[in-house]
């Protein structure tokens, strides 16, 4: 048989067309899709059986208690205790990714000194025993030539805080210093005597005067929104709102007053104008016709002007503020200056909200060994009462996130060949000194204690048990300060692990019989005297468990000195030239910055947002137009401090003649166009635009 | 409870006067379905987020101006799905026991018909290999498989997490699952309770009530697909824009 070419082929084309009426080449086509989708550099999850482990969560004070969906150790998801008394089930957006903070690529994972420029090139691994040599180096530097050593708590209140504190008195110059919230801080100091830990008291309150403060958003417990809800429906709370640019806050409140950037003491001053001429006060200080004198200047015809709204605005307020008691003044203690702190705290003063349920009450202090033994303990002190260039070693405890410093104001403080000693889980890197960086445990890796509770009537303690094992060479607080005192020569310090001075804690509380316990397991809250052993105190905490303390009964508080309010630095009236407008940086791209966020936080904002493409200016659409310029367009930024170029956004929202910038991720820092108040808060700047 | 009678149709109402635009949704979403940080070169058309938080004003004036934040979504379209219909791979299946539209990430060829079809711009193909920090893909949900590039997602209301439901229910020789057991991630962790889910099917469900009330409204209803997330806001002007269109203020401006 011969077989031809032309036969052959006609095999072969014949056999083409025939397979496609197979369903090989369709399955083929399906396995190649379902083959390349399995390529092995594809993650896989790891899969296994699921458990649920209760803990604490310790990003911020709040406390929230949290349930960690596990397969076998490893945490895969958190949810919040819906029976939680402190949080009602709500996690804020950074606690619900925080099993991913171990995993942050800014992770630190040795000690290192960095010095010079911020940057990898000046950073220099070395080992804690090494680094502990030379800080105590300095440290006895310090002490013999009577400079200041400071040692900064973001969390005060821990048993660490107090070992802190005994650090701080075991050295001739030593200061403990803590960066709680400093509108509290500024209202304690306008007494005469201390009248122990203050708190807002935001659930029991009827109205809240909010002085910028991201109530509804980001600021405490995520659980307030839905109870401010549930409140208002019920018409037993209203939130005003005092603040420039439309927040979350500002747009859910009742109210929203828009005022123009840095007159919030203008604006508090005017409510208490209002308050003390129409005789609506309740306090009976002994210096308040002074204090009516003081403020005689800020009438309500002069705060609009300086402020930019209606006097009936101010008058409302002031009214309102009165009249719905218990009511509650707060402000955003890290974005305004201690005169404007000063100004809102005196609203409290001044309507008799002080020491009374639902306005700022004093909490009592969490019994603890440590505070009573006998070593020494150094006695709480502000940064601001610290001389500038005064010090020549400055430790912070950065392992737990919280309140912190600006890092201004830690420059201004340092000598010139200051050190500056920071205990974080990451990198952070501070440009103007040399910087020591010991590495933290990370949330979920060790042991950890939550007090505080600054806007509740009490104050509550939780524990955040280890779920995941730490990496080797992990430095916790308590050791850290152990050793640091052991290489510097300062053995006031008391001894014992984490672990045993925490219990040692509970044996103090438990003895004291007071307060409530929940237990996460349960889901129910008892009193505490029902409990029969610390032990059993300390295996419900472990177990994401929350002790609250009984609110402090009502008693007389210190006589209160209502003119230190200081109206020295009374807000002139802005913008003062023409063609200028009032720069108001702006931090909400800080979150994308921030190392103590997971990665996955990237999914909230807009991916452009994540890029160094510059700063971003918004604008009134009206403003924009009258200096020409479009949504999008380039300009340049001048103040008296410098230049900076940003792509404009134009916003209805905005208020005419400000121009909020936002900082880029990698790019010169806003702040850097920004004057400074001498306690480092920013002031309004006038600032020319451009287009480029 | 899942009935007999009637199948069930698995719906959403969001009440925008509750949002805070606090992104625990868009969170709570990404970490229960494997969805990786962005990538260096994303932006906002090529990011993938299965429910996105948009800004929306009433485009008046400072100080008239008002705005609320919306979860945007696949709104789970029950009639004409206009993604499963283009789709030629079948992909895209419509569940009709539960009115779910899903996607199957294996069989998609990527050709992206259903992302042009999609009205809501609520799909997402990924233009690179997902990736994560190191380590942390050892954080990844177990029962939700990795999508590789090349590929269409979107939002399923956590099937995964129905398969659990109907999983422990059968183990207990139960049929039908109990409202509170079948709950999508983004519902669950919003601090605000501004997402209701349930079943739209059962007039005597919470999410059918308040579908039904008169400041509930849906997305682009005039197409008729039918959509099942529904939205609420007791603000007039909140309606008025959505009658006239939707603007948003912040995601639509692309400037990546």
């Amino acid at each position: 048989m011969n077989i031809t070419r032309r036969e052959i082929l006609r095999f072969v084309g014949g056999s083409a067309l025939g397979i496609l009426l197979t369903p090989v080449p369709w399955k083929a086509l399906d396995d190649s899709a379902i083959w390349t989708q399995n390529w092995p550099w594809i993650p896989e999850p790891v899969r296994g059986e699921s458990s649920y482990k209760l803990t604490s969560c310790t990003l911020c004070s709040a406390s929230c208690g949290l349930r960690a969906r596990c397969i076998g150790n490893q945490p895969v998801s958190l949810s919040g205790i819906s029976a939680h008394p402190l949080n009602s089930g709500a996690l804020c957006s950074f606690g619900i990714i925080a099993h991913h903070l171990r995993y942050h690529p800014a992770r630190l994972s040795r000690p290192c000194r960095i010095s010079g420029k911020a940057g990898a090139s000046g950073s220099t691994a070395m080992a804690f025993d090494e680094l502990l040599l030379e800080v105590a180096a300095a440290i006895n530097d310090a002490s013999a030539s009577s400079q200041t050593v400071a040692i900064v708590d973001g969390r005060p209140g821990r048993t660490a805080s107090h070992l802190f504190q005994q650090f701080a008195a075991g050295l001739p110059n030593g200061k403990y210093i803590t960066a709680g919230e400093s509108s509290l801080e500024i209202l304690g100091s306008m007494f005469e005597k201390p009248p122990g830990p203050l708190a807002y008291d935001l659930d029991n309150s009827k109205m809240i005067l909010s002085f910028g403060v991201p109530l509804l958003d980001r600021w405490g417990t995520p659980a307030r929104t839905a109870r401010y809800l549930q409140k208002k429906s019920e018409g037993k709370q209203r939130i005003i709102q005092v603040e420039t640019l439309q927040s979350r806050t500002a747009g859910m409140a009742d109210r929203w007053i828009p005022i123009r950037p840095g007159t919030e003491a203008a604006f508090a001053l005017g409510i208490a104008h209002v308050i003390l001429k129409d005789k609506l006060f309740r306090d009976a200080s002994k210096d308040i016709a002074e204090f009516e004198t003081m403020i005689a200047a800020y009438p309500p015809s002069a705060v609009a002007e300086i402020c930019g709204v209606s006097q009936d605005f101010i008058r409302d307020t002031a009214r309102e503020f009165s009249a719905n008691r218990p009511s509650v003044a707060v402000i955003d203690g890290s974005a305004n200056s201690r005169h404007a702190l000063a100004a809102v705290m005196a609203l409290n003063i001044l309507v008799g909200n002080v020491g009374r349920k639902g306005g700022v009450v004093v909490h009592r202090e969490i019994p603890s060994p440590v505070a009573l033994s006998k070593n020494k303990m150094s006695p709480i002190s502000t940064l601001d009462a610290i001389p500038d260039h005064s010090i020549r070693a400055m430790l912070i405890d950065e392992s737990l996130s919280g309140s912190s410093l600006p890092d201004g104001l830690l420059q201004k403080k340092l000598t010139g060949n200051g050190i500056l000693v920071s205990l974080s889980p990451f990198v952070t890197e501070r440009p103007f000194c040399t910087q020591y960086v010991i590495p933290s445990p990370v949330f979920l890796e060790s042991l950890a204690e939550l007090t505080g509770q600054a806007d509740r009537e009490s104050s509550s303690l939780s524990l955040s048990a280890p779920l995941v094992p730490e990496p080797a060479g992990m430095v916790d607080p308590i050791q850290f300060i152990q050793r640091l005192g052991s290489a510097a020569g300062v053995m006031n310090i008391d001894s014992g692990t984490t672990e045993e001075l925490l219990k040692k804690r509970m044996t103090a509380i438990y003895s004291e019989k007071r307060g409530s316990i929940f237990n996460a397991s349960n889901g129910q809250t008892s009193e505490l005297k029902g409990l029969t052993s610390p032990d059993e105190l300390w295996n419900v905490l472990f177990a994401g468990g929350c002790w609250m303390d009984s609110p402090e009964t009502v008693r007389s508080l210190p006589a209160v000195r209502l003119t230190s309010v200081s109206t020295a630095d009374r807000i002139k009236n802005i913008p003062p030239e023409s063609n200028q407008l009032l720069l108001l940086p702006c931090a909400e791209d800080v979150i994308y910055r921030n190392s103590e966020i997971s990665p996955l936080m990237s999914k909230v904002g807009q991916e452009s947002g994540l890029r160094p493409s510059g700063c971003k200016v918004y604008l009134q659409t009206a403003t924009g137009d009258a200096l020409g310029l479009t949504d999008g367009c380039r300009v340049m930024l001048q103040t008296k401090k410098g230049s900076m170029q940003a792509e404009v956004r134009l916003d209805p929202s905005m208020m005419p003649d400000v121009a909020a910038a936002y900082s880029a991720l990698n790019q010169q820092n806003i702040i850097s166009l920004c004057e400074m108040n001498q306690d480092a808060s920013l002031q309004p700047t006038p600032v020319k635009i451009q287009k480029v | 409870m899942e009935s007999n009678e009637k199948k069930p149709r698995y719906g959403m109402v969001i009440d925008l006067d509750r949002c805070n635009g606090c992104g625990n949704c868009t969170l709570a979403c990404a970490v229960e379905n494997n969805v990786p940080p962005a990538h260096e070169n994303a932006n906002e058309r090529t990011g993938i987020t299965w429910m996105r938080v948009q800004k929306v004003d009433n485009n008046r004036p400072y100080p008239e101006n008002r705005s609320v934040y919306f979860p945007l979504t696949c709104q789970q379209c029950d009639h004409h799905t206009p993604c499963e219909s283009v789709c030629p791979q079948k992909a895209v299946e419509y569940d009709t026991e539960t009115g779910i539209v899903a996607q199957i990430p294996v069989r998609c060829l990527g050709c992206r018909y259903c992302m042009t079809a999609c009205p809501y711009h609520a799909r997402y193909f990924n233009w690179w290999d997902p990736e994560w920090p190191k380590g942390m893909e050892t954080a990844l949900n177990p029962d939700v498989s990795t999508r590789m590039r090349g590929v269409v997602e979107k939002c399923n209301f956590c099937h995964g997490r129905l398969q659990a439901a109907r999983a422990k229910a059968a183990v207990e020789g139960r049929r039908a699952i109990a409202d509170a057991e079948y709950i999508p991630a983004c519902a669950e962790s919003c601090p605000t309770k501004a997402i209701y889910f349930g079943n739209l099917a059962d007039a005597g469900s919470e999410v059918s009530r308040l579908a039904k009330e008169k400041n509930s409204f849906r997305l682009l209803e005039q197409l008729g697909t039918e959509p099942k997330v529904y939205f609420r806001s007791e603000q007039s002007w909140v309606h008025e824009q959505m009658n006239a269109k939707l603007k948003t203020a912040e995601k639509e401006k692309i400037h990546g």
